[in-house]
């Protein structure tokens, strides 16, 4: 039997009016069978006329604890806020967290998880649409992850494929990172040489590093972060910028192997296979419990929408057959080999059964050969919609 | 809106405009504490990278001011060593001696 874990869930917030209440909502709503979770959301003085005002009483009628400091800190200091109480609050574990983040019920379940496989891991951020370099490729995160149910349909997805691994990388990302209390005692808090915020939980990832701790993103959780939320409106970020640029020179000074590192990182590969399984995982799995379609087009995937699509390019005979769902695209890798099976065969062992329908979206030398192997002589003709 | 101001000629307040929810909202004792704490170790840290900076900006002027001394002197001993090659190319035995030097080269080809 596991020890129960006592987790602090910090959501940082300045302004967001319109997208804070969604955060908490999907906070509340995590899975606390075994593990006891408390949220607490700090607002770091947000400018916005009225806006604290309507938050705490938000938080009070979701009996979630809220603090407003005095003066705005920046979101370094407002994090450390989060973990001096989990210290003080004698937790096992702080999660902080953005509050542009839909957090999948399965959150703590996970992160704990994967953070009891090893007692050097000092951190573990869930993977997501937006996460640095880590995030999963999406078409239209906006559109198609912002919705708490398919949130967690991805987490639970990706969870039974990836289970407790934990991925060892260059630094963790801050929207959504689990910390437990030994690593705050012994890293210490977020630097206040980062002002309002950004790179100050790379700072922290190199500095646990150097004593030896393992940063890790745990596969296994997904949780959907916006991005920006109010740092660029509150002028933290120049508009179109990702990061602050004086934040990193300091980072490069006190850390000048970092950029190699993440390079280096990066050229292994091993994101790249991440991706493209993590995607593959996704779409695998919609298309055996949604059902699908299938495309045969010229011109690739018209769409990628709620509802999985397997769009067959019949241009030549080793073409890519790909898959969609929710913005995520992936490759089915098919056996071309004379004796290997035909298309059709491979794509119906793929998804578990057959297709809902076939659409014929262009005509050509190989699509007659092709519906026959898809067992759809009678496809639906839709090309002139492409035209 | 960013000042333009020195950041020494600002207040407080410019740097942190001190809008939104009055002092006392959103007030909970211990995190009350916690952050009064930590500001005020915040404050301390500032204080002594303050102080590490101002040390490490007044190490290297002076490092820049023994570098121009350096330089100014050296600049004289080039000026010096530049009147004297002058002084060697305008006597009247230079160029005997340019001649001298050019005839050996050619003998020892």
């Amino acid at each position: 039997m596991t020890t129960r874990a006592q987790v602090l869930l910090a959501i940082t917030v300045y302004n967001g009016r319109s997208f804070v209440p969604a955060a908490i909502r999907s906070a509340i709503r995590m899975d606390t069978t075994n593990h006891d979770v408390d949220i607490l959301v700090l607002d770091d003085h947000s400018p916005e006329p009225g806006w604290s005002e309507e938050l705490a009483v938000l938080c009070r009628d979701l009996r979630v604890r809220y603090y407003c400091t005095p003066r705005n800190l920046g979101i370094p200091r407002n994090v450390n806020l989060a973990l001096l109480s989990a210290h003080e609050g004698s937790y096992t574990h702080v999660v902080v967290a953005n509050s542009d983040v839909l957090f999948p019920t399965n959150l703590i379940e996970s992160l704990v998880d994967v953070c009891s496989t090893d007692d050097t891991i000092a951190s573990v951020t869930a993977w997501s649409n937006n996460a640095s370099i880590y995030s999963l490729p999406n078409d239209d995160p906006v559109m198609m992850l912002s919705d708490q149910d398919r949130v967690d349909w991805l987490s639970t997805t990706v969870a039974n494929r990836y289970g407790r691994t934990a991925l060892d990388v260059p630094a963790g990302i801050s929207f959504c990172m689990m910390i437990p209390t030994w690593a705050v005692r012994t890293v210490g808090l977020m630097d206040p040489v980062f002002g309002r915020g950004y790179c100050e939980e790379t700072d922290w990832s190199l500095r646990s590093q150097q004593l030896g701790f393992r940063c890790t993103v745990a596969p296994g959780v997904f949780a959907y972060h916006a991005g920006k939320g109010s740092n660029e409106s509150a002028g933290l970020l120049r508009a179109g910028a990702t990061t602050v640029d004086e934040h990193e020179l300091i980072v490069d000074m006190r850390y000048p192997t970092f950029r190699s590192d993440v390079g280096a990182f990066v050229a292994s590969g091993v994101l790249e296979r991440l991706h493209a399984e993590g995607s593959l995982t996704i779409c695998q799995a919609a298309v055996r419990e949604f059902g699908y379609s299938i495309e045969v087009g010229y011109l690739g995937g018209s769409s990628s929408g709620p509802a999985p699509v397997v769009t067959i390019d019949p241009s030549t005979p080793d073409s890519p057959v790909s898959v969609t769902f929710l913005g995520f695209r992936a490759t089915i890798d098919i056996d071309r080999r004379p004796e290997g099976d035909a298309v059709g065969r491979q794509i119906f062992d793929f998804a578990g059964g057959r297709p809902t329908g076939v659409n014929l979206l262009d005509r050509g030398p190989r699509t007659q050969h092709l519906l026959d192997q898809l067992g759809a002589e009678h496809a639906t003709p839709i090309y002139p919609a492409r035209v | 809106m960013t000042s333009t101001r020195p950041i020494t000629e600002q207040s407080i307040d410019d740097l942190t405009p001190d809008t939104g929810a009055p002092l006392d909202h959103g007030a909970d004792a211990t995190l009350d504490r916690i952050n009064l704490e930590q500001a005020l170790r915040d404050f301390e840290l500032a204080n002594r990278r303050v102080i590490d900076l101002s040390q490490r900006v007044a190490s290297l002027h002076r490092e820049l001011l023994d570098a121009r001394a350096e330089l100014s002197l050296t600049r004289i001993r080039l000026h010096e060593a530049d009147r004297i090659i002058d002084c060697l190319r305008q006597s009247r035995l230079f160029p005997v001696v340019r001649a001298v030097v050019r005839a050996t080269r050619t003998l020892r080809r």
